[in-house]
Parts: structure tokens; C-alpha cells; sequence
């Protein structure tokens, strides 16, 4: 029989430090185990593979024991050898075959509770790193068989695993049809987050989110029931869920897991959070530099006397306030969580109480941007919190120029380009949802 | 679907009603203009019948459409000209009349251009969305504002001020003949119907309108408020002095716990956004009238799509009103604005006339 040559099968992984060859002799005959050692398990290659080769008595033997183990794949072309060692296949170079058999490690990452949407009294486990862990779990909180599972590689070269999830009975085979364009569509390269994803499956300069980022199953599973198309990345911890609508970011799961008294009231506070967050910095420069008139003449006088020391008008004390406000929430994030609390204690309270002292800025700005930063966090998505952050500046502006009139001007701008946005052929922002579905 | 409907018509009572009629009917109040809000309604009404019966016969079809397919060119297109440019203008008007407004009381000192070229710009973008976008947003600002609005006027029906002897007094010139210029007025409240004309293309699964007497009620309503208040509030006499009959009348209004204590203000924020819609929804109808007169101009209704002759109709009319708006004065504005609806209200016959036919003609075919 001559050599064995390994270069001939996989050219480029031959020199690679983590590859393993065994040459397992039996009757005169000889088979070649490849691994690489760092992409499988090996106590399950010597439990399956070494383990029944040492009982079997012949090669053929051997085949049929083979043949039954799982995850066997019988190689027909030898191109993609290389490919299977990487995804955790052992390859076994039998004298006249060749076949792969799955020995991957199991997953290292395991679900971990949800720190980003929080609820307080629901399911409190965050999807994991790993997409089959994340698939268990769906299919474990949906135990239907109209659960359709289909797997895709996005990413040129990352070939990142997604897979499409979604409830064959209940799904809109329009949105489904268009996902599917969009997603033959990704030409990106390296495609390693959801968020990303997102951004790949909807207009890139889309201001506000037209798909939903989230971590949690419930959340998943409660949409799937919906109708909607779920995408799930490896590698990350989030789902991608299509169509997402306005309502949808600004819905926290607690709504329906909590008696109406106490959901709505919280519901209606999340919405009055988004209308401050972005457009109070706006009002407070239009009602102090052009309009104050519209206030009681106690509160006009009240607010004018806290600006007695600024020296400039009160556009420069707006900007000043939400870029520490943004800087405060920026660093927050970057630095470690336990400086992470020095800095906001040195930013929020000392700063500010030594910004309206020193008469940079008055103290009701004080006041305004710390509701604006507060009511922010309010939005349970973080993607619409984003969004949200950016629209104050330019309403800010629109105030600069044309006081009240300008700030009305911008949200009625906002308002609209929100309406024109769709998600996957749906309307974005629009009144009565239910009863629209059913005349469409 | 057919709730749309109701907004927009909704939306043009309440800005005739409040930003002109007001001014017009004030000056007949002594000739006829009690009648003429009784009888304007109901004309209104018997037209508005007959136009969206007969406009939703030709299902999930705009009026360009329909003229193009039963006309000879010849007619259709000066015809579709004729009706855009009857829409842009009644828009722009609204845009000038509040820009006046907002040049007097939000920001004051600014010459009235300023805010005229915001408003254009501001217009034409809403404009330039799809008819589908319009109707939503339409219906979105619409619910968001009006319970401001109706509080306001609440608020100035119970005020103190409100003399319900000046309105008892003008009770004795009710039986008095109206004038053309008092009776078209009154007619010109409820014809935002009209716009069906590019909106019938978004009905597409819609039979019938129901309520639609509803309709010609909610204009009487809004007709009479809008004239009693300010007579109410401001005296039978002294309505005349002021030229936004409506904003003076905000103004006398006062909420003593509120944040805002001038009513004022609420009342001209809200009718930023409802001018803006006004204006947003008329010049959609129009540029969709005029570039329906282009050979191969498909309608989307959904989704942007051929935008160039629209935003091209838009910038044109636009710089148009910015240049009639500077040349304007206020009072000029509603010398303008009566004759203009003196001239709209047979153009406004002319095409439920001519869309009945056509329907008619359709079905013997």
C-alpha cells in the first residue's frame, strides 16, 4: 500500500500546529484518523472512533460501526476536506473511502442571565453565545411542529452560521420572501453581530431601527407566536426579530406579564420618556431665548432668575449639559463596572453642582438634562434608545432658529419620516395596528 | 380603510373653518351668514354624496386615471392642470395666512418670509411621501392633537368671558338671504372630499363610506363654533376690529392652574401641525394631479417611487408662494382668500359634476 500523503487531501491545513494524525493499524490494514485538537473532544473521539476500532475485528466491521455513529457524512469530493476539519469533523482516511464524523467540543458558553433588557419577575435567562444552545431553548419555549428552522452562512469570509426562524403557519410569506432578498443580498465580509445584521437587512442610513435586536427568549418566542421571522447569529447573544414597528421598541415584556392597571400607566410613561428625552433640551432653548411668555409670569420670572449668572444665551448652556450628558453615558459604557460608578458619581453630582455654582449653566438646565438622560433609559431596546439620543440635537437646532415654531416643525419632520419608514413592506409608525391588519 | 376618509375631511373643516372663514363670515354677519352656515353644510354634504359615490366606482383608481382613460387628451390634461394647480394654491394660502400668524405672535420681528420658506420646506417634503404616508400621518397628528384642540375649545365655551347675549343678539339676523361670497364660504369648509380624487387609489378594499352624514353635522358644528365664540368672547361689534378673529379669541382665554396659562399658545401650536397637514395633504393631491398628466406616470401608493415631477411641481409652487406671501399684506390676504374661494366653489361642482358622469357613462358601458 503506499504512503499515506495528508498534503495531497488538505493542502493547507497540513503544517497547522493543532492538527493530529493517527495511524490506527488493524489486519495488515491500515486507516488514518485527522483532527484538529483544538476544534473537537477528544474523550469523545477516543470514546466513539479509537473505542470501536480496538473492538472491531476488521475494517469492514469498523465501516458499519461507523456508519451508525451520529453525525457521520460520507465524503464524496475530496475539495472539502479542509472545511470539514475546521467545523470539528474528525476525518477518518479509510483504504478506499473517506468520511467525516462530528466530534465537535460542546459549546463553552452557556445562557447567562439578562442584563440588558431586564425584567423584574419573568424569565430571567438571556440567550447564549451558541447558536445551537439558542435554537434548544426556542424549540424547548415553542414545542410546535410548524417550526420551521433553516440554516444560511452570511459573511464572505467570517461564513458566520445564521439560521431563520419562524412558524410556518403563522408567517407572512411576503416578509419572509422579501428577508430572504435581503439576506442573498450581504455582501459584507466578516458579519460578527446582530446589530450588524440588522443593519445589513434594512436601509443602512435609516435613523430609526426597522429590525429588532433582542436577548431575550421570551421575547423571541412571544413574536414568533406573532408571525414574525426570527434571525439568530452564532456568535452572539441577541436575535434578530422582523418586522419590528415603533410599538415594538417601546414595549418592555413586563407589559404583558403585569394586570393592565399597573402595565398601561408604565406604557404611557415610556412614551411620555421618549417625548422628553428628545425634545425638552429643544423647548427649554424656544420657551428661555424666544417664547418666554408662554409660561405664568411666576415661572417666566423663576426661570429667568436662575440664568441670571450665565453670561451667554442658552443654546451654548444646552449643548455644554448634553455633552457631558453624552459623555457621561459613553464613558459609562467603556470603562469598567466598578470605575464605571466613580464616574458618574464625579460627573452627575460634582460636575453638574460645580457647573451651576461656577454659573456655566443654570440650574433648571441642571434639571432638564438630567430628565433628558434619565427618561432615555426608559426605552427598553437599546437600539431606539440610540435613535432617540440623536434626534434631540437636531431639534435643539430647529429651536436655535425658530423658537417654538422650529421645535414643532422638527417633531412634525420626525414624525412624518417615521410613517414613511416600512419594515419588510410594513408600516412603521401607524394608528390602530389591529384593525388594519384585518381590512388589509 | 375608509376612516381615512373622516381625516381628511375633518382636517380641512377645522383649518377653513378656524384660519378664514372666521374673518369672511365676521364681515356679512349682519347679511346672511347665519344661513349661509346652515345652507353651506348641507350643499357641501349633497356634493360630497354624490363625488365619493361616484369615485368609488372606480376602485383603487385616482382621478388622473379615470380622466385619462374617458377623455381625449385634449381635455384631460388642462383639466388635471387646472385641479392641481387649484389644490396647491388653496394649500399655499393656508401656508401664508399662518405664516402671518406665527410672524406676529410666535416669533416676532422676522420678516413673514422666514417662516414662509420653513413652511414651504416643510410642505413639500411631507408632500413628496407616499399616499399611503399621508393618510397615516394624516390620522396620527390628527389623534394626537385633537383632544388639545377640542379642550381649547371647551375652555372657551365655558370661559368667563363668553357673553351669550352677543350670541342671542345675532340669533335676529338669522333669516337673511347670503350672499355668494357668505354661501361659498361656508361651502368651502366642508370640501376637503375633494381629495379623494388622488386618495381613492389607497381605498382600494372599501365598498362604501359609512357616516358620511356624519360628515355635513361635524361641519355645522365647527361652522358655528368657529363663529359664535369669537362673537361670543370679543362682542357683536368688536369682532371686527381683530384680523385672526380665532387668535385673538385664544388669546382671552386664560386656564389659571396650568403650566401654559394662555391658551393662546396651545391653540397656535396645534394649528402649526394641523396647517402643516393641511398643506402637506393638498399639495400631495396637487403634484399627484399634475405629474398624473405625464405619459407612463404609474401611481405608487406605498412606497417612493418616481418622485422628480413631484418635487418639481412642489418647488415651483412653493417658490411661488414665498414670492406671492412677501408681495401679500394681511389684509390683501383675505381680499384674496374670498375671492379665491368665490372661484373655487364652481371649479369644486365642476369636477363631482363631471366624475358623476363619468361614472354614469361607465356603467352603460
Amino acid at each position: 500500500m503506499q504512503d499515506f500523503n495528508l498534503k495531497n487531501y488538505i493542502q493547507g491545513l497540513a503544517h497547522a500546529g493543532d492538527l493530529v494524525t493517527r495511524k490506527l493499524n488493524l489486519n495488515e490494514e491500515t486507516a488514518h484518523l485527522v483532527y484538529l485538537s483544538t476544534m473537537c473532544d477528544s474523550a469523545k473521539i477516543h470514546r466513539t472512533i479509537v473505542h470501536s476500532f480496538i473492538e472491531s475485528h476488521n475494517l469492514s466491521a469498523f465501516k458499519a460501526v461507523l456508519k451508525t455513529m451520529p453525525g457521520y457524512v460520507h465524503i464524496q469530493d475530496n475539495d472539502r476536506l479542509a472545511d470539514k476539519l475546521i467545523q470539528g469533523y474528525a476525518l477518518l482516511f479509510l483504504p478506499h473511502e473517506t468520511c467525516a464524523i462530528e466530534v465537535k467540543n460542546p459549546p463553552t458558553s452557556k445562557p447567562q442571565e439578562a442584563t440588558i433588557e431586564y425584567v423584574l419577575q419573568g424569565p430571567q435567562i438571556a440567550f447564549s453565545e451558541d447558536i445551537a444552545t439558542n435554537i434548544q431553548m426556542i424549540r424547548t419555549r415553542y414545542p410546535l411542529q410548524d417550526l420551521q428552522v433553516a440554516y444560511m452562512k452570511i459573511g464572505t469570509v467570517s461564513q458566520t452560521q445564521l439560521a431563520m426562524i419562524y412558524d410556518k403557519s403563522k408567517v407572512d410569506d411576503d416578509v419572509l420572501l422579501r428577508l430572504e432578498n435581503k439576506l442573498m443580498q450581504i455582501d459584507a465580509e466578516v458579519v460578527q453581530a446582530s446589530n450588524q445584521v440588522q443593519m445589513l437587512i434594512t436601509k443602512r442610513f435609516n435613523l430609526l431601527p426597522t429590525a429588532m435586536v433582542s436577548e431575550r427568549p421570551d421575547r423571541v418566542v412571544f413574536n414568533l407566536s406573532k408571525g414574525k421571522v426570527v434571525l439568530i447569529l452564532n456568535g452572539t447573544p441577541f436575535a434578530i426579530i422582523v418586522p419590528a414597528v415603533f410599538y415594538d421598541f417601546m414595549a418592555s415584556m413586563d407589559d404583558i406579564y403585569d394586570i393592565p392597571w399597573f402595565a398601561r400607566p408604565l406604557m404611557i410613561l415610556r412614551y411620555i420618556g421618549a417625548f422628553l428625552t428628545t425634545s425638552l433640551p429643544a423647548l427649554y432653548v424656544a420657551t428661555v431665548s424666544y417664547n418666554p411668555e408662554i409660561f405664568r409670569a411666576q415661572l417666566a420670572i423663576e426661570i429667568a432668575g436662575s440664568r441670571a449668572a450665565v453670561p451667554y444665551p442658552s443654546f451654548y448652556e444646552v449643548f455644554f449639559m448634553l455633552f457631558l450628558i453624552e459623555a457621561l453615558t459613553e464613558a459609562s459604557i467603556r470603562l469598567p463596572k466598578y470605575i464605571g460608578s466613580m464616574a458618574t458619581t464625579v460627573g452627575g453630582l460634582i460636575l453638574g453642582q460645580a457647573a451651576q455654582m461656577a454659573g456655566l449653566v443654570s440650574s433648571i438646565m441642571i434639571i432638564v438634562a438630567s430628565v433628558v438622560a434619565i427618561s432615555n433609559f426608559m426605552i427598553p431596546i437599546n437600539t431606539m434608545n440610540f435613535a432617540l439620543r440623536v434626534i434631540k440635537f437636531p431639534l435643539v437646532v430647529m429651536a436655535i432658529f425658530f423658537g417654538l415654531t422650529g421645535v414643532l416643525t422638527g417633531l412634525f419632520c420626525f414624525l412624518i419620516y417615521a410613517v414613511s419608514l416600512r419594515s419588510f413592506g410594513r408600516p412603521y409608525l401607524k394608528l390602530f395596528i389591529g384593525e388594519a391588519k384585518k381590512s388589509r | 380603510m375608509s376612516r381615512y376618509f373622516f381625516y381628511f375631511v375633518t382636517l380641512s373643516m377645522l383649518i377653513n373653518a378656524i384660519l378664514f372663514v372666521p374673518r369672511i363670515l365676521m364681515d356679512e354677519r349682519y347679511d346672511g351668514a347665519i344661513l349661509s352656515m346652515i345652507l353651506g353644510p348641507i350643499i357641501g354634504g349633497i356634493f360630497m354624496y354624490i363625488f365619493t359615490s361616484s369615485m368609488l366606482k372606480f376602485r383603487g383608481q385616482g382621478l388622473p386615471e379615470i380622466l385619462k382613460q374617458s377623455l381625449p387628451k385634449t381635455i384631460s390634461i388642462p383639466l388635471l392642470l387646472l385641479l392641481g394647480s387649484v389644490s396647491f394654491i388653496s394649500g399655499a394660502l393656508v401656508l401664508i395666512n399662518y405664516s402671518f400668524i406665527v410672524s406676529r405672535y410666535l416669533i416676532p420681528k422676522t420678516p413673514i418670509y422666514i417662516p414662509l420658506i420653513l413652511f414651504v420646506m416643510v410642505a413639500s417634503f411631507g408632500a413628496l411621501q407616499s399616499t399611503k404616508t399621508v393618510l397615516y400621518s394624516t390620522e396620527l397628528i390628527l389623534v394626537l392633537s385633537l383632544p388639545l384642540l377640542l379642550f381649547s375649545i371647551f375652555k372657551a365655551y365655558t370661559n368667563q368671558n363668553m357673553n351669550f347675549d352677543e350670541v342671542r343678539a345675532m340669533i335676529d339676523y338669522t333669516w337673511i338671504l347670503p350672499s355668494w361670497k357668505s354661501l361659498s364660504v361656508s361651502t368651502y369648509a366642508v370640501t376637503g372630499y375633494i381629495s379623494l380624487a388622488i386618495f381613492n387609489r389607497a381605498f382600494t378594499g372599501v365598498q362604501t363610506i359609512q357616516h358620511r352624514w356624519a360628515v355635513p353635522c361635524l361641519g355645522f358644528c365647527i361652522l358655528l363654533t368657529a363663529f359664535f365664540v369669537p362673537i361670543g368672547i370679543l362682542g357683536t361689534d368688536g369682532v371686527n376690529d381683530y384680523i385672526f378673529t380665532w387668535v385673538a379669541t385664544a388669546d382671552a382665554v386664560r386656564m389659571k392652574y396650568a403650566f401654559i396659562e394662555r391658551v393662546v399658545y396651545i391653540f397656535l401650536l396645534i394649528y402649526l401641525g394641523i396647517s402643516y397637514l393641511f398643506a402637506m395633504t393638498t399639495w400631495h393631491v396637487g403634484s399627484e394631479m399634475i405629474s398624473g398628466c405625464l405619459p407612463g406616470h404609474h401611481a405608487n401608493t406605498s412606497a417612493v417611487n418616481s418622485v422628480l415631477p413631484n418635487a418639481i411641481c412642489c418647488a415651483v409652487f412653493g417658490i411661488g408662494t414665498v414670492i406671492v406671501g412677501n408681495w401679500l399684506g394681511e389684509d390683501d390676504l383675505f381680499t384674496v382668500s374670498s375671492y379665491w374661494m368665490m372661484i373655487r366653489s364652481p371649479i369644486d361642482i365642476v369636477i363631482v359634476l363631471s366624475v358623476f358622469m363619468l361614472s354614469k357613462w361607465r356603467k352603460t358601458l
